[in-house]
């Protein structure tokens, strides 16, 4: 009876000793230096055959004014940051992923660019609608100003509606899930109204707002709000019965349990509402904004058109898209905060 | 054992809670597709002495969970009156602590702020609700682990993060359903002897609900067998062995032991046959 004996013999304290503490996760290997060196060469070498496209083979076609060149310098910049990420990865050998991501990023943009050049100085495809590469960068030097200050209005539009739209998602969901009475009461009337796309609100939202920067908040609100509410309520509805059991037989009352049981378990839900959210709420900020906003990445992109100006459209679609990386990833932010406990039990 | 002289001092030698079930039955609605609905418990009539510790086993699904429900507040009886401590049960209280099957921690929450839950809960101030649990989870060899969240730990460790959550509020009566189905036997009877030991030094009434006859009788002071569905009170069995369980290797070879676990194991087979 070695293990009777041993049990008895150690007491508590010691047993718990004898644990071994739960140890880091292995450490996934870093990159080997071949990788780095393979990646870096291959950027550099496409990218040197961006820049010999664009400076070796002639413009075809007849330009009565020769364009500022914006690639070259943004190629040798992307040629240095290459270099400077290359030696990088050997000085900070813990940051060579982050390295290979920039290469993936870089090699994969080049490649992109090599047969637009080529279409480009061959005139195979013509401005306005599609544009050199160097007159798109040359926006981003030209007319920042602008630009800058579009990025400023459809931030205020978009946050403000979005953060509006998510609480009142949230809130609804949370009422909807926790009271029988709401969610009864409201049920047929939330799916009437709520998959009515935010779009078709446009002629009502015109006649009821003051101006159209409010129009748009209640656009992009509603927009955000719908999805939220839907992911906050199964979320609220999926907790499980034997948590909020444990719960009360511990002694929370009705509001304990709303704050500390219903809410965190119910929060990875509500993530994926905010997530899906944004997404709709970008496409109707951009909506409202070409409508009746009169400043914004929207605007500035209607604005463009209506001087053929395509370049400045695609320039401002990229920036509308980083902006939405940016966005993400503040989201992202927030939820690895709040839901740091489940990074050991999902893939993120 | 250092741990087990402080908690011995740092408790008041309260008594636990009287258990007493008055003609309780209990019918489930049929339905969910699955015709389990009917009398689940039917007339069970059981006192149980304030500071006991009793095992309730019986064929599966005779109410044993549904009876441990029915103390705990989770649900109300649908006839019958249930008492706990001289008051009528009507809903769930932090006087009766249960441990479920499963140890259904909150993921969200660290082991430390798992069991702190409970005392902050009924307005004990985070300082002291955290010695408390410190003190518990200690007691449960669980001192490193107070900062990991419970998917971290292995099966045995969250139930006995569960018997800390459920013990730091010092109910007066402390329900049990199946808690160590899912540990292997070594760890089972570790477990087990601390729970035995828990009770010895707290001192309140023990409700233990198993499969494991051997257990029961090794656990309890009483051994309540049900019949088989519905469920009553088929037959009670006083175990009087020591104690102290634990202190004694020997006890679960001893003959005394052996016939205790024998007649127990004829009855419950008398029962389940009949059913
Ligand atoms: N929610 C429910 N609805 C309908 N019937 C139920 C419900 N819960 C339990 N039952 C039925 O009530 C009876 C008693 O269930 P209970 O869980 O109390 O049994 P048990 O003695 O704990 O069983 P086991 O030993 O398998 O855990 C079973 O026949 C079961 O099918
Ligand atoms: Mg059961």
């Amino acid at each position: 009876m070695a293990s009777e004996e041993l049990r008895t013999a150690i007491p508590v304290a010691e047993r718990d000793s004898a644990t071994p503490e739960v140890i880091a996760p292995d450490a996934i290997p870093l990159p080997s230096n071949r990788v780095i060196n393979l990646r870096a060469g291959t950027s550099v070498i496409i990218w040197l055959i961006v820049l010999a496209v664009h400076n070796l083979i002639p413009q075809a076609g007849a330009s009565f004014k020769v364009p500022t060149d914006y690639l070259s310098p943004a190629a040798l910049l992307v040629l240095g940051i290459t270099l400077a990420s290359w030696a990088a990865a050997y000085v900070v050998q813990g940051r060579r992923e982050q390295v290979l991501a920039i290469y993936r990023v870089m090699i994969v943009l080049g490649v992109a660019l090599i047969p637009w050049e080529v279409a480009e100085r061959l005139a195979w495809i013509k401005p306005p609608f599609f544009p050199s590469a160097s007159k798109i960068i040359g926006v981003y030097i030209e007319d920042s100003g602008t630009l800058l200050l579009s990025v400023a209005y459809s931030l205020r539009l978009l946050v403000v509606g979005y953060v509006i739209g998510s609480i009142a998602g949230v809130a609804f969901g949370l009422a909807l899930g926790w009271s029988k009475h709401v969610s009864n009461w409201s049920m047929f009337w939330i799916r009437l109204i709520g998959p009515i796309p935010a779009t078709a609100w446009i002629p009502l939202a015109i006649v009821i707002f003051p101006s159209s920067f409010t129009a748009g908040i209640f656009l992009i609100a509603f927009a955000s709000w719908f999805p939220v509410m839907m992911l906050t309520w199964s979320g609220v509805a999926g907790v499980p019965k034997a948590l909020l059991e444990a719960a009360q037989t511990l002694g929370a009352d009705d509001r304990r349990l709303l704050r500390h049981v219903v809410i965190p378990a119910a929060l990875p839900n509500v993530f994926v509402g905010l997530f899906m959210s944004l997404g709709t709420a970008f496409a109707i900020l951009i909506v409202a904004e070409m409508l009746g906003v009169k400043a914004g990445l929207g605007w500035y992109i209607t604005w463009s058109q209506g001087w053929s100006e395509y370049h400045k459209v695609y320039a401002a679609m990229l920036v509308l898209g980083a902006l939405f990386i940016v966005v993400v990833s503040g989201i992202f932010k927030v939820r690895d905060r709040l839901l740091g406990w489940q990074k050991g039990i999902l893939r993120w | 054992m250092v741990a087990t002289t402080t908690v011995s001092q740092s408790l008041p030698l309260t008594q636990g809670s009287a258990v007493e079930l008055l003609g309780v039955s209990k019918t489930r609605p049929k339905g969910d597709g699955r015709e389990t609905g009917g009398l689940v418990l039917n007339h069970v009539n059981l006192r149980i002495e304030p500071g006991s510790f009793v095992s309730i086993v019986g064929p599966g699904g005779c109410g044993k969970t549904t009876l441990l429900r029915l103390l705990a507040g989770l649900e109300p009886p649908s006839a019958g009156h249930v008492h706990v401590g001289g008051q009528t049960v009507r809903g769930p209280s932090p006087r009766r602590g249960i441990i479920f099957q499963d140890a259904n921690l909150f993921p969200w929450l660290s082991v430390l702020k798992n069991v702190t839950f409970g005392p902050l809960a009924v307005g004990i101030s985070p300082k002291d609700a955290e010695a408390r649990a410190t003190h518990w989870l200690t007691f449960l060899g669980l001192s490193k682990f107070l900062h990991r969240y419970p998917h971290e730990l292995s099966g045995g460790m969250q139930q006995r993060v569960a018997i800390a959550r459920a013990i730091v509020n010092e109910p007066d009566l402390l329900l049990a359903d199946e808690p160590f189905g899912g540990l292997d036997w070594i760890t089972r009877e570790q477990v087990c002897d601390e729970l035995l030991r828990l009770w010895h030094t707290t001192h309140k009434t023990f409700v233990y609900v198993t499969h494991a006859l051997e257990e029961a009788v090794y656990i309890s002071q009483r051994v309540i067998i049900l019949s088989a569905r519905p469920g009553t009170v088929a037959k009670i069995i006083e175990i009087n062995l020591p104690a102290q369980r634990w202190a004694d290797a020997d006890l679960r070879f001893s003959p005394e032991y052996a016939r205790l676990v024998e007649e127990v194991r004829e009855i419950f087979a008398e029962q389940t046959a009949l059913g």
